[in-house]
Parts: C-alpha cells; structure tokens; sequence
C-alpha cells in the first residue's frame, strides 16, 4: 500500500514538474487585449497589458480561422500608459473580413495560456449584406503587389475578379469574400485601373486604384524681374501618371503654397520678396521631393525686354536708338545690352554698357540699308544671364553718294576701244544707280564731253580720231549725287602680232603672274585678261595692283575653262597705262570641241596624202600639241601615225593596195584627243592598169577555160555520151529479126491509137480519159505487155488504192499492144497519147528513143481537147523529161491549166508531167551551156 | 434619331465611346454592364420602364418625365464635363450640354403650347458632393450615358408619335369646323 502511495507521489511530483517546465500556470496571460484596425492604412495595432517582454502573436482570419500571423515579439512596455503596443501592416484591407487576434506571453521555452481572441469585424459579416470591394481609390507606387478582395452580396455568386482586362486567380478568404493579388502593377491611366468584381450573371462591385510615381521634379532656380520680387522655376521631371485632383503633386515653396503650380500647372512659383534661399517641396501620395537654391538678388537678375524701341535720327551712315523700361528700378542698374543688327550679308552683333542704358548710337552703319535690330540686356554686375528680347525694330539707313568706280579701257585697234567699268556692289553703290556719267577728253579739245548712260551699262566706245590720247572720266549716280570719277587713258594698242608672247600654264585653274617691277608704275598695275581674238563687245576684265605688288594670282572663278585668255600686264601712271607683259594661256585645257577643218585624201599611184586645217581658235580649248591619224576598221581604230608638231597638217599614207579605206584624223591638246574627221577614199588604179586588168585579164582566164574544157570533154567523150546521152536498148523482138522476111509494113500499129473517149459511167462532173482501142472487138489481154522497167511496186499500189476506188477501175480496156505503151500488168493502165505516132513521138522526144513512165501524179481528169493540143506544143519543146518526181494533187484552175498537155494516168486521173515553168526538167546540155557560157 | 445623332455625337465621333474609352477598361469593353448605382446621388430617372406602362401615359404625362429626365440628365452630363480631366473630351460633353439644354427647351415650348405644365429650369446643385469613390464615379458616368442614350432613343419615338396624334387631332378639328 505505502508503495502505491509513494508512486502516486512521484507521478504527482512528475506532473507538476513537466508542467512547471512548460510555464503553465507561471507566466501570468496577458490582459486587456485591444485591436485598433487603420483601416485606410491596412494596419492593426494591438495593445496589451503584461510585465513580460516577449510575446506570441497569432492573427487569424475569424470565420475560416486562418492563421495570417504567428510571430514572437519583443515588445517593452510603454513608460507613460504602461502598456505593450504592437501594430502589424496587414496586406489584406482590413475590411475585406474579420480579423482575431490573441496573445501570450513567453520566457524563453516557457509561455502563458493565450489571452482571449479580439475581434475586429469585416465588411462581410451578414449585417453587411451588399457587394464591396476594398481597397478603394488607392495611390501606389509603379511596380507594387497589392491585395483587392471582394465582398459577394447576399445570395450571389462569385465569378471573377477583373483587373483592367485581366482576369485574376481568386483566393476565398470568407463565405462572401474572395481575394486577388496584382503584382508589379503597371502606371494607370488618366482615370485609374479599374477592378471590377463579377458574379455569374452581373457585374457585382469595383474598385479603382491608382498607379503612378512619386514626383520626380528636379532643377529649382530663383531669379527676379524687377529686382525686388523672385521667380522660382523648376522642371517637371518625370509624369507622376497621377491625374487626379486628390493625387496630383502639390507644391510649396519656402512653406507656402505655389498657387503658380498647383492651380494652373505651371512649374513656377513667384515670392513678392527676395530671400537668400529657397526651398520647393514637390508632394504626392507616393512621395515627395525637395529641391533648394539660395543666391543674391543682384545675381540672379533677369531683366525684361526693352520697350517702345524706336530710331531717333536715322543717317547715312549711323542711327540713334532708344529705348524705355518697364521697371523703374532698371534706370539704375548697371547693365550690358547686346544689339543685333540683321541685314542681307551685314549681320553684326554690337555690345553697349551702362547704368539704366536706354539709348545707344549706330555707328558704322551702310547706306540704304534696311536692318533689322533686336535688343537685349542683362546685369553687368554679376551677370545672371540675357534678359527677354525687345521686338525687332526696323532701320532704314539714308542714301548717300556712290564710291568712285573702277574704270579701264581697252583697245581692239589702234583707234578704237571701249572703256569698261565694273558694277558698284550693294555696299558702294550706297543706293540704287540712276546711271552713269562718262565724259572724255583730249589734248586737243578743251573741257570734257559728258555722256549719260543708263544703270544697265558698263562700257562705252572710244574712237581715237588723230591718234592722240583721250582721257575717260566715269561717274556713277544715285539720288544722293554723283560719285567722285574715275580717269583713265587710252593705252597704246599694241597687237597680239607685234609681241613675243609667252604660253601661260595654269596651277590648278588659275594662272599666277609676275612680271619685273616697272619704275613708271606709279599707281601700281592693271592686269587685263581678255579670251584671245575677240572681237567686239568682249568680256574684258582687270584688276588693279598696288605698286608694291608685282605679281598676281588670277583665280579661276573669273576664268572659264577652255578659252584661251590673253593676260596683260600695264604699269599705271598718270598718263596712259604702259604694256610691260602679255601671255596666252587656258586656265583649263580641254579636248577640241570641233574636229580638224577640210581634210582631204589625195591619192598618188599607191600612196594617199591626206591633208587637213586646224580648228578655229575658239573650238581649239586648248593648245594643238599635234594629231593622230587613225586607220578605221571594222571594229576599231588603227593607229598609224602621230605627229607631234602642231604646225604639219598633211600626212601621206604610202604602199596601199587597191581598197577602200576610211581614214580619221584627230587634233589633240594636253586634254585629249577630239572626236575626230573621218574620210573616205576609194584606191583606183591607173587607166592602162584598169584596162589590162579590167578586160583582158577575164578574156584570157575565160579562153583558159574554154579550151580546158574542150580538151576534157574530148578526152572523156565516152563519158559524157555515158552521162548524158545513154544507149536507148533496142526493142527485143522475139522471134529472129535479123533477116527481114519480108518488107517490114511501117504502117502504125492499130493498137497505138488512142481514142479519148467519155465513159458513160463516169462521174459527168468529172472529166477522164480513157484509151480507147482503135478495134475494139480485139481481145484485150492480147496486147498488154508488162514493162518491167517502169512501175515501182510503191506507185502500183497507190495507183491501186486511188483506181480501185474508182467506178471506172474496171473498165480499163487495152492499150496499145506495142512495147511503148506503159500499161502496168493487171491494175493499172496508163497510156500515152500518141506515142506510137511516128512523126509525134521522134518531135516530143527531141533524141527519142524508150522513155520509161516512172512519175506518178495525181490530178484530176482533163479535158481531151486541151490535152491533145497542148502535148503538142510541149512535145516540140520539151526534151527528154525523166519522170521521177511526185506532184501533188491540186484542184486548183491554174494547176489545172498548169499540167495541160501532160501525160496523164487513165486510172488516176493525174498529170503525169507538170507543165509549169517552174517545175520544167531542164534539157540535159543546159548546165554545160550555162557553165560555158558562165552563168552561174 | 436626328436628336440622338446630332448631340450625341461630335466630329462623327460619339461622346459615349470617347468617355467609355477615358474610363478605361472595361468600361470600354463592348458588353460591360455594371450595377447601376442605387444611390440617391444618382437621381437619373431610368428609361426602363415597361413599353405597356409608358404607352398608357397620356401625353403630359409622357412629356413631363421627359422633361424631369433631361433635367437630371443635363446636370449629370455637366458634372462628368467638370469632373473630366481630358480637355477634348470635357469640351466634346460640354458642348453636347449645350444640345441637351436645346433639347429641354423645346420641351418645355412644347408642353407649355400644348397647355402642360412644366417644371420650373433646375438650378445646379450648390455645395460640395459628398465623397464618392473613383469607382462609383465611373459607374455613375457610365450610367448616366447610358440612360441618356435610352431616353434620347425614347424621346425620338414620343415626339414622333405626338407629332401624329396633334396632326390627326388638328384634321379632326378641322373638319369639325
């Protein structure tokens, strides 16, 4: 018994120690557990009453019990209210559901039993029957998560959660209440990123929230106007992406509001008085910014535009310039002001000082010019920088009178010549030119003979009548008066001729002169260029050196490539301007324009001496430095002689045979060659050549072969015979005819005639012929003789073929019973007509003799009477006709016509041998006739 | 149709699809229907009403709720015109007012000829709104276009059929006389 005692002791003594261990019933439960929700800022503070220091949090969310916190803190006890105060930042709206909370203290492993659960209630307890959504109308920032839930009605369903137009996993954090998390949320639009929260069947509740950056303003710079009040400016930096009123940045400056700014969106702010520093805070919902800047007033002026800008006296050659302030408080001032004067090629910029500066003088201005003048000024004590810009103000400058002109004169004669002047530019002519005055004089009359002339002119006639000097006096006029004149004297004209002028090479397009200096060259010199050998109305150009010079670049922008240029140089004086140099030069070679003038071949017996003139100066471009002669082929040019010497304009091309040649001939300068003269000539031979060869030649090759011909034909006599005219066999005759039995009756056969007849059963629109025995009554196989030599098994069959088709195929009635007639054996019969006549057959056969029927043609029937009569003329003509080729049948008239007279096969109706001229077999001694007599 | 195609739409565009795409998705979504506001802010009489009830109204009857829902509607419209921060669109419904206030006073011609009587011109709302969330506010906008394109498809129906009732009216008293 004691033994269960002592056990039941120790069990109890066991317990109480594992207990002790576990701190139940040692650390006192915390008291007085309250929740304080910020609903706006998703936070839940918790405050408690408790001596210890660490403690255990657990937050659920009440209806599902869902732990959304379990955390250890270290939490002191406030001094003042001695109580522990913890907040925790829920990332769920608190609204969205119920939240619970309990806690309990901790030491180390030991910890108390768990205070009561503290609840604070959600939007979706079922005193709260409608949909809602939490959060609304949030500001976050770019790049954010965030949590929306949304609260189903009573009796609805949920069936998503739109963000924007994405839809969203939902989580279920209640019966009623589903949540989503966006993340990384981009910036939203003017009017926010809607959420809206769908049921099945509707769209149920939304929220908005706003996506954007804190501000981003940068660059804050105070200045003043008017040298009292400031004028704070900034930029905008980056767009926050937050439109509305309640979230756009709002900003003050040194503290107060920037009505500038926040009102009407301009990023200035304005301050009555001058403070040494200034600060701008830029605030939004997701941040603010604060920028600072600090300067003295006197360094950060910024002055206002000039006003009331006007010219007082406007001259010639200056103007006065006012101006008046806005300010008072500029009239002391110690400022700089830059004017900008604009006109056509006379911009300048021109700086004026002074305190309160409000009037300035012009100086330097040019005559009748329009300006344009901008005015603008800044503090000259630390200058801040340029102030605004006055309006453009327009000066016209007066007219004053023109600068002396340029004069020179040139001599095309000795008598005549032309005083040039150039055109006085914008800035001398101080106005526009009515015209000019050239007045001249001479030794021997007194005073000067003015001349006016109108804007347009710039030269004028001088005619020497005694050959003595004339002085030209030139003045150019406008409204303001007229210029100081400019004199010249007539130069002694001196020839191109009469001077050893010297080639003038160019250096890249401009020709560089230098020329001894000339004592008499008291006014310096005048370097004259003309093109050489013009004449007239030339372009003569100058230009004047002082007297220290004694060379001279003449450029090539007052040169024209490809002309030839005479340069002078003139020492000047008071007198008449001395010669000292001249030159002739290209300031650019080219290739002549034009080809070599009247080139000619002349041919002498086998030689051809072409000869030629150089071109006109003026399509020269260049010096000649000699010319090509060119052989033109075919395809391309020959060369076959180069010479070098532009003086020699001949060349004779030696040893030609008798041809036709075609010979080019090209001029060429340090450019090239030009495109050349071509000429033809036709190699002739002399006439006792033309003769010997042209007749006698042909006469004896001819006679050659004459006699050549002659003597082989002779020689191969048997040959020919062979070849063209062959053995005619002699009939066989049975039965021995070498002895004559009795007198041999030449009385034609009865058998050989042939009668053309119509047969009755014929087709009438077809015409046949038809032999006919003479004697009828003989039996028709008794005088049929097969000729072997004749039909070719080819031409049987067709014939077969064509008269076996034929109505009349078996009519064929016996030919002629002699060995001339060409009827085939069984099926075919073919006749001629007449043949066995004597006096007929040695006509139409020329050499007569057997003549084997071998050409097959087909052809419709004719017509007897035409046939008869027409063999007749063809026999006469005709020769021997080998019949060996095939001719078409052809339905035509002509045709027809064409094949009259020709044999015809009785059963084809065909025109055994054409009758066309075309078609006609040449006789046999034809082509020995055409060689001889050389016809080709 | 000529009152709803001449002040709906501006430049050949419709202010109703403009405001729908400045607020965004999926207000401007084809098909998007959220709730309608059942607040008392939001005044707008709806057009929903039975085809059967509203033919049984008499003409004044017909005329005066028109004239109550332009009234509201115009109010409405120049609330979203001042709250809008697009300055083409706030010109495009301001402008659009200024048809709806044509509009209201040839209704108001119209019943006073007619011998009905109108409603005094309402007076814009003084005093602050209350508060109102950013998504209510988009509701509330979407809903007043809507019922305004209901009422002005409606008003286009009513005055055609009063058009012909006056007419077959003004005949029979003519041939009365």
């Amino acid at each position: 018994m004691q033994g269960w005692v002592t056990l039941a002791l120790l069990l109890s003594l066991g317990v109480e120690c594992s207990l002790g261990q576990n701190g139940v019933g040692e650390l006192p439960v915390p008291r007085g557990l309250t929740l304080n929700p910020d609903l706006p800022a998703q936070t839940l503070s918790l405050t408690w009453q408790s001596d210890s220091s660490l403690f255990d949090l657990e937050i659920f969310h009440t209806e599902l019990m869902n732990v959304v916190l379990n955390e250890t803190v270290a939490v002191k006890t406030d001094p003042v209210t001695g109580l522990h105060s913890w907040t925790w930042h829920s990332p769920l709206p608190l609204e969205c559901t119920s939240h619970s909370a309990h806690i309990r203290a901790r030491n180390q492993q030991s910890v108390s039993q768990w205070s009561p659960l503290q609840t604070i209630p959600g939007s979706d307890i079922p005193e709260k029957s409608e949909s809602n959504m939490f959060p609304q109308d949030k500001v976050v920032p770019v790049g954010s998560n965030m949590t929306f839930c949304c609260i189903v009605k009573e009796k609805e369903d949920f069936k998503e959660i739109m963000y924007g137009r994405q839809e969203m996993s939902a989580t279920r954090l209640s019966r009623r209440t589903y949540a989503i998390t966006a993340t990384n949320q981009p910036v939203s639009g003017n009017t926010g990123t809607n959420v809206i929260c769908c049921s099945q069947r509707l769209t149920l509740t939304g929220a908005v929230v706003f996506v954007g950056y804190p501000p981003g303003d940068e660059g804050l710079v105070c200045e003043t106007r008017d040298l009292a009040s400031a004028e704070c400016s900034w930029k905008k930096g980056r767009d926050t992406g937050l439109r509305m009123r309640r979230s756009r940045t709002k900003y003050t400056l040194n503290g107060r509001d920037c009505l500038e700014a926040n009102e009407r969106k301009r990023w200035w702010c304005s301050s009555k008085a001058w403070e040494q520093s200034w600060t701008l805070v830029a605030r939004n919902p997701l941040g603010t910014v604060q920028l600072t800047d600090s300067a003295q007033l006197t360094d950060r002026v910024h002055l206002l535009a000039p006003v009331n800008v006007t010219a007082v006296e406007v001259k010639a050659w200056s103007a006065t310039l006012q101006w008046s302030w806005s300010v008072a408080a500029y009239k002391k001032l110690e400022m700089v002001c830059q004017l900008q004067l604009f006109a056509h090629e006379l911009n300048s910029t021109r700086n004026y000082s002074g305190p309160g500066l409000s009037s300035v003088v012009l100086e330097s201005l040019w005559p009748d010019v329009d300006y344009t003048v901008t005015l603008y000024c800044g503090s000259k004590h630390g200058f801040w920088k340029w102030g605004d810009k006055s309006a453009p103000y327009r000066i016209h400058t007066k007219m004053d009178r023109p600068d002396a002109l340029d004069v020179w004169m040139w001599m095309d004669s000795s008598n005549t010549g032309r005083v040039f002047w150039k055109p006085l530019s914008v800035r001398k002519s101080h106005g526009a030119l009515v015209g000019y005055e050239v007045s001249q004089s001479s030794a021997e009359e007194d005073g000067w003979t003015p001349v006016s002339l109108p804007p347009g002119n710039f030269s004028y006639p001088i005619i020497l009548n005694n050959g003595s000097d004339i002085t030209v006096a030139v003045a150019a006029r406008n409204p303001a008066g007229l210029s100081q004149p400019s004199t010249v004297t007539t130069p002694a004209y001196r020839a191109d001729s009469q001077l050893s002028m010297s080639e003038l090479l160019s250096t890249n397009g401009s020709f560089v002169l230098s020329w001894q200096p000339n004592a008499n060259a008291s006014s310096g010199y005048a370097v004259e260029w003309v093109p050489t050998g013009c004449s007239g109305l030339c372009p003569v150009d100058w230009k004047k050196v002082p007297e220290s010079d004694s060379s001279f670049t003449l450029n090539s922008d007052s040169l024209v490539a490809g002309v030839r240029y005479t340069v002078s140089v003139y020492a000047l004086s008071t007198g008449a301007p001395t010669l000292l140099q001249r030159w002739q030069g290209y300031s650019q070679e080219m290739t002549p324009s034009q080809s070599v003038r009247e080139l000619l071949p002349n041919q002498s017996g086998s030689d051809v001496l072409l000869s030629w003139k150089a071109t006109a100066m003026e399509n020269q471009r260049g010096f000649i430095r000699g010319y090509t002669i060119y052989l033109a082929n075919a395809a391309h040019l020959e060369l076959i002689a180069n010479i070098s010497d532009p003086e020699v304009q001949s060349y004779r091309v030696k040893g030609l045979s008798l041809s036709s040649y075609k010979f080019v001939v090209k001029a060429y300068t340090s450019a090239g060659e030009d495109a050349g003269a071509t000429v033809a000539i036709k190699m002739e031979m002399d006439t006792a050549d033309m003769l010997f060869v042209g007749i006698l030649v042909p006469l004896g090759i001819m006679f050659c072969c004459l006699i050549l011909i002659s003597i082989c034909c002779y020689k191969k006599r048997e040959w020919v015979k062979k070849a063209f005219y062959p053995e005619i066999p002699g009939p066989k005759v049975p039965g021995d005819w070498s002895s004559p039995q009795g007198p041999l009756d030449v009385k034609p056969s009865p058998h050989s005639l042939v009668h053309i007849v119509e047969s009755p059963e014929w087709d009438f629109t077809k015409e046949g012929l038809f032999p006919v025995p003479e004697e009828e009554e003989e039996s028709e196989n008794d005088n049929i003789e097969v000729d072997a030599d004749s039909d070719e098994p080819a031409l049987l069959r067709y014939y077969n073929q064509v008269v076996g088709d034929g109505s009349h195929g078996n009519q064929v009635s016996d030919s002629s019973g002699s060995s001339n007639t060409s009827v085939d054996s069984t099926q075919t019969e073919i006749t001629y007509a007449g043949i066995q006549s004597p006096t007929s057959s040695q006509g139409a056969c020329g050499g007569g003799g057997y003549r084997p029927q071998m050409q097959s043609v087909i052809g419709p029937a004719e017509p007897q009477i035409e046939f008869e009569a027409d063999f007749q003329d063809d026999g006469l003509h005709a020769g021997y006709k080998p019949q060996c080729s095939w001719q078409l049948d052809s339905p035509e008239a002509e045709n027809f016509s064409g094949s009259l007279g020709s044999p015809t096969s009785v059963t084809s109706s065909q025109f055994l041998i054409p009758e066309s001229s075309e078609e006609k077999p040449q006789p046999s001694n034809t082509w020995f006739h055409n060689f001889l007599s050389g016809k080709s | 149709n000529h009152i709803q195609n001449k002040s709906f739409c501006v430049h050949n565009v419709c202010v109703c699809t403009v405001y729908l795409s400045y607020l965004g998705p999926p207000f401007s979504d084809p098909g998007f229907s959220p709730p309608r506001p059942n607040s008392s802010s939001l005044s707008v009489p709806s057009a929903a009403t039975r085809v059967d009830l509203w033919r049984g109204l008499e003409n004044g009857a017909r005329l005066a709720q028109n004239q109550r829902a332009y009234s509201v509607l115009l109010c409405a419209v120049r609330e979203l015109a001042r709250s809008t921060l697009c300055p083409y669109l706030q010109s495009s419904l301001m402008h659009f007012c200024s048809g709806l206030s044509g509009l209201l006073g040839s209704i108001s011609g119209l019943m006073n000829a007619l011998g009905y009587t109108s409603l005094p011109p309402s007076t814009p709302a003084q005093g602050y709104a209350p508060l109102l969330s950013s998504q209510f506010q988009n509701m509330e906008g979407f809903w007043v276009l809507r019922e305004l394109q209901s009422w002005l498809w409606r008003s286009a129906k009513d005055f055609t059929r009063l058009k012909k009732r006056l007419q077959r009216l003004a005949t029979t008293v003519h041939g009365l006389n």
